[in-house]
C-alpha cells in the first residue's frame, strides 16, 4: 500500500461542445505528449483508502483554496497561475489526484479539506525546496500537522510526498497542459489527430506495489483460524458419526445377546420402572399355586409378559430335567421380605394379606422394598443375583464410555486369541482361566487404570446367532474342520443358538472369566470421577479419542 | 424410611439374641447407623482373651449397600489393616458381592470366623500373612503380645 513509483501520461478529452457520448477520452501518443516516470522518490504519508494491489489513478489537479485564506497568497508563488484546477477538468466525475505544495500545516490542511469535495483518489504533496532527494520518512516531525495524525483518517484518500523537483515538474506540467490543445507542445502534430476544442490533461498513476497483495497479518490469522475451525469441526462431526455408529452396533449386539454389559463390568444396569411394572404383583400366598411347575431359567429373562405365566401353569411349558432350574422357590418358602426383614402376611379373615412383587427368578419381595433397589441400585435379584432384565435388554443410553470399554475388551480378546475371531467358540469352555495367559504389563502391581483392569477381565461374546447356528448345522451335516474345533472344546463350548440361551451363556462365561474379582460398583461413575475435566471436554468434542 | 426400619429390626433381633461373643452398643443413641460392637476373641484362638471394639457403619441406603467394618482395637491379623482405619476385607462386604438379605448378625459371625481362621491368601497385611504362612509360632507370639497390649483394656 505504500507507493513504489509514479507515472504520468497525457489524455485527450473531446470538446464537450461537440461530443455526444460522455466519458470518452483517448490516450495521446507518448511521443507527442507529456510523460513522466519516477520511481523511488515518493513517500507514503497516509495509506487511508488505498487498497492493496490497486493503483491510485486520476487526473492531476491542484485544489482551489479560499481566496480569503492567507494560505491562498502564501502558496501562490509555488503554484503556477494556470495550474489545472477542478474547473479545467471535464465535468464528468473522473477520478482525480491532487497535487499541491506542503508549506505550513494549516495550508496543508486547507488543501486536504479542499480536495475532499472532489472525487479525489489521492494527494501528492511536495516541499518547495528544489531538492531531488527522497522526502523524509512519514514519521518525521516535518510531516506532522499538529493534530496527532487525525488528518490521515479524516481524509479518505492516500497522501504521498514527492521530492521538490518532481513536484515542481509535475505541477508545471499541469499548467502546460491546462488550456486547450493549441497551447501545448507539438500542437501542430496533435491537431492532425484532435480537434481544436479538445483538451489534453495529465493523468497520474501511483503504483502501490504488488507486495501489498499479501493479506495483512490479521486477515491471515483469521483465515488460519477459520481453516482450523473447519478442520476441527469436520473431524468432530466425523467422530461423532463414527461413535454413533459404534453405539448403535453395540446396542445391536447387546440386543442380540452377544454382549452382557453387566457381567463384563461395562455398565451397571438398573431396571426401569416400566419393566418393574411388568413383574407380577400378587397377594402373598394366594394366586401362586404352591406346587406350580418351574419355568426354566431361560424363560425368566425373556418373558416380557410375566403375567401370562403367573396366571396358571400353562400346558405348553414342558419342563424337561435338563432345562429345569435347580432352585424351585414357591411363594410360601419365603416367609419374610429379605430387604426389610418383615414377615409376609397371608390373607385371612381380617387382613388383606401382603402384596408381593415376584421377580423373574421367582423370589418375592415387598414391592416398595425391591422396586427402589432394582430401580436405583442393581438389576440383579438381591437374593440369587440373577438378572431381572429381559433378554436383549439394552439401556436407553448407550454411552461412548460403554462403547470404549467394550472395544477395549474385544480388542484385548482378539490380541490374545489370535484365531479366536475365527473360532470364537473353541476357547470358551476349554480354558476358562485364559485370562492368566494375557500378558500383563505390570504383573506385580495392581492394575492402575480402568482400562487395564478391564483388560484383565477378558471375555468374549459368542459368535452372532446366525453364524453360531449355521456353523453348528454345518458341523452336523458335514465333517468340516470347524467341527473338530468345536467338539474339541468340550460339551459346553457351543454358544447356544437362540438369543436367551446365548445370553445366559455369555453371562456365565463372563462370570467364569472374571472369577470373584471385584467389579467396580459403577464403571461409569468410577470413570467420571477419575477423568480430568480437560479430558472430558476433549472427548465431548472428539468422542472416541482417549480410549486407552 | 425402609433403611431405618430394617436397622431397627436388626438391632432388636441382635439385642434379644446376641451373636456369640458380641455385645452391641450405640455410641450415640439417636444415630442408629453407627454401631459399636465389642467382640470377644474366639475361644481356642490366639485372640481368645481379647475384647475387640469394632465399629459398624451402616450406609444410608442399607441394606442395598454393604455396611463398613473397622476394628477400633489394634489386632495382629493378616486380614485387618494395621492402621487407624482397622479395615477388614471381607468378600461378603464388597459392593458387588453384597446381598441385601445379609444381616449384620451374619457379618459379625463371619468376622468372628475370620478371626478364628485367618485367610492369608486374601490378606490386607501381606507381611503378617507371610509370617502366618511361614512361621506360625512367631505369628502367634506376636498376636498374643498385641492382645496383651491392646485388647485387654475393655
Amino acid at each position: 500500500m505504500s507507493a513504489q513509483s509514479l507515472r504520468v501520461a497525457t489524455l485527450a478529452f473531446p470538446d464537450p461542445a461537440n461530443v455526444t457520448e460522455a466519458n470518452h477520452y483517448y490516450h495521446v501518443d507518448p511521443a507527442l505528449s507529456y510523460t513522466f516516470e519516477s520511481s523511488g522518490n515518493i513517500r507514503t504519508l497516509s495509506t487511508n483508502g488505498a487498497s492493496g494491489g490497486a493503483d491510485i489513478t486520476g487526473l492531476l489537479y491542484t485544489p482551489e483554496l479560499d481566496p480569503d485564506d492567507q494560505c491562498f497568497n502564501l502558496t501562490r508563488p509555488y503554484v503556477p497561475e494556470n495550474a489545472v484546477r477542478r474547473v479545467d477538468l471535464p465535468d464528468t466525475e473522473y477520478a482525480l489526484v491532487a497535487i499541491a505544495p506542503w508549506l505550513r500545516p494549516d495550508c496543508t490542511l486547507a488543501y486536504l479539506t479542499a480536495a475532499r469535495n472532489a472525487n479525489t483518489q489521492g494527494f501528492l504533496f511536495f516541499k518547495p525546496d528544489n531538492s531531488s532527494a527522497e522526502p523524509p520518512p512519514a514519521n518525521e516531525v516535518e510531516w506532522s500537522l499538529g493534530d496527532g495524525g487525525n488528518w490521515k483518517s479524516a481524509n479518505l484518500y492516500p497522501v504521498y510526498a514527492l521530492d521538490g523537483v518532481t513536484g515542481y515538474t509535475l505541477i508545471n506540467a499541469t499548467a502546460q497542459y491546462g488550456g486547450n490543445i493549441s497551447t501545448v507542445p507539438h500542437a501542430q502534430e496533435l491537431l492532425e489527430t484532435y480537434r481544436v476544442g479538445d483538451s489534453l490533461r495529465l493523468v497520474v498513476d501511483v503504483d502501490t506495489g504488488s507486495g501489498s497483495r499479501l493479506p495483512s497479518l490479521w486477515v491471515f490469522l483469521l483465515v488460519v483460524l477459520a481453516i482450523l475451525l473447519v478442520i476441527i469441526g469436520s473431524t468432530s462431526i466425523l467422530m461423532h458419526w463414527i461413535q454413533r455408529r459404534r453405539r448403535l452396533q453395540l446396542r445391536q449386539r447387546v440386543v442380540n445377546g452377544e454382549v452382557d454389559l453387566e457381567a463384563l463390568g461395562i455398565k451397571r444396569l438398573t431396571v426401569p420402572q416400566e419393566l418393574l411394572n411388568q413383574m407380577p404383583l400378587y397377594v402373598y400366598g394366594t394366586s401362586r399355586p404352591q406346587e406350580s411347575p418351574v419355568v426354566d431359567a431361560e424363560k425368566f429373562g425373556s418373558s416380557n409378559t410375566p403375567n401370562s405365566r403367573s396366571s396358571s401353569p400353562s400346558p405348553d411349558i414342558q419342563p424337561t430335567p435338563a432345562r429345569m432350574s435347580s432352585y424351585r422357590p414357591t411363594a410360601l418358602d419365603q416367609p419374610t421380605c429379605p430387604i426389610c426383614l418383615d414377615d409376609f402376611d397371608a390373607p385371612s379373615a381380617s387382613e388383606a394379606g401382603t402384596t408381593v412383587r415376584e421377580l423373574p427368578c421367582r423370589h418375592i419381595f415387598h414391592p416398595e422394598c425391591v422396586d427402589t433397589f432394582l430401580r436405583d441400585n442393581s438389576s440383579l435379584c438381591p437374593i440369587c443375583k440373577k438378572t431381572c432384565l429381559p433378554a436383549g435388554y439394552c439401556p436407553k443410553n448407550v454411552t461412548n464410555a460403554m462403547v470404549r470399554r467394550e472395544r477395549i475388551m474385544r480388542r484385548n480378546r482378539e490380541r490374545n486369541g489370535g484365531d479366536q475371531t475365527l473360532h470364537p467358540i473353541t476357547e470358551a469352555g476349554a480354558d476358562p482361566l485364559d485370562m492368566d495367559t494375557i500378558p500383563r504389563p505390570q504383573p506385580s502391581h495392581p492394575p492402575s487404570s480402568l482400562g487395564q483392569r478391564i483388560a484383565r477381565r477378558i471375555t468374549s461374546a459368542p459368535a452372532p446367532s446366525t453364524a453360531a447356528g449355521s456353523s453348528q448345522q454345518m458341523a452336523d451335516l458335514s465333517s468340516t474342520p470347524r467341527r473338530s474345533a468345536t467338539t474339541a472344546g468340550g460339551p459346553n463350548v457351543n454358544p447356544p443358538a437362540d438369543t436367551t440361551r446365548r445370553r445366559e451363556w455369555a453371562r456365565q462365561r463372563a462370570v467364569a472369566m472374571l472369577g470373584r474379582r471385584a467389579a467396580p460398583a459403577d464403571p461409569d461413575a468410577e470413570e467420571a470421577a477419575r477423568t480430568p475435566r480437560w479430558r472430558k471436554v476433549v472427548s465431548t468434542i472428539f468422542p472416541g479419542v482417549g480410549g486407552r | 424410611m425402609a433403611a431405618n426400619k430394617r436397622i431397627m429390626k436388626e438391632l432388636g433381633d441382635i439385642n434379644s439374641q446376641p451373636p456369640a461373643g458380641c455385645t452391641i452398643n450405640l455410641p450415640n443413641e439417636s444415630d442408629i447407623n453407627n454401631w459399636e460392637v465389642t467382640m470377644q476373641g474366639p475361644p481356642e484362638s490366639v485372640y481368645a482373651d481379647g475384647h475387640f471394639k469394632i465399629h459398624v457403619s451402616l450406609p444410608k441406603d442399607y441394606p442395598f449397600k454393604p455396611p463398613g467394618i473397622s476394628f477400633k482395637t489394634k489386632i495382629y491379623h493378616p486380614n485387618v489393616s494395621n492402621d487407624d482405619r482397622g479395615a477388614m476385607c471381607l468378600g461378603m462386604l464388597r459392593p458387588d458381592e453384597w446381598k441385601p438379605p445379609n444381616k449384620i448378625k451374619d457379618v459379625l459371625a463371619l468376622v468372628r470366623t475370620v478371626l478364628a481362621a485367618p485367610q492369608p491368601d486374601d490378606a490386607v497385611e501381606t507381611g503378617i500373612a507371610e509370617q502366618f504362612k511361614n512361621d506360625k509360632a512367631a505369628f502367634e507370639n506376636n498376636a498374643r503380645d498385641w492382645v496383651e497390649r491392646y485388647a485387654k483394656g475393655a
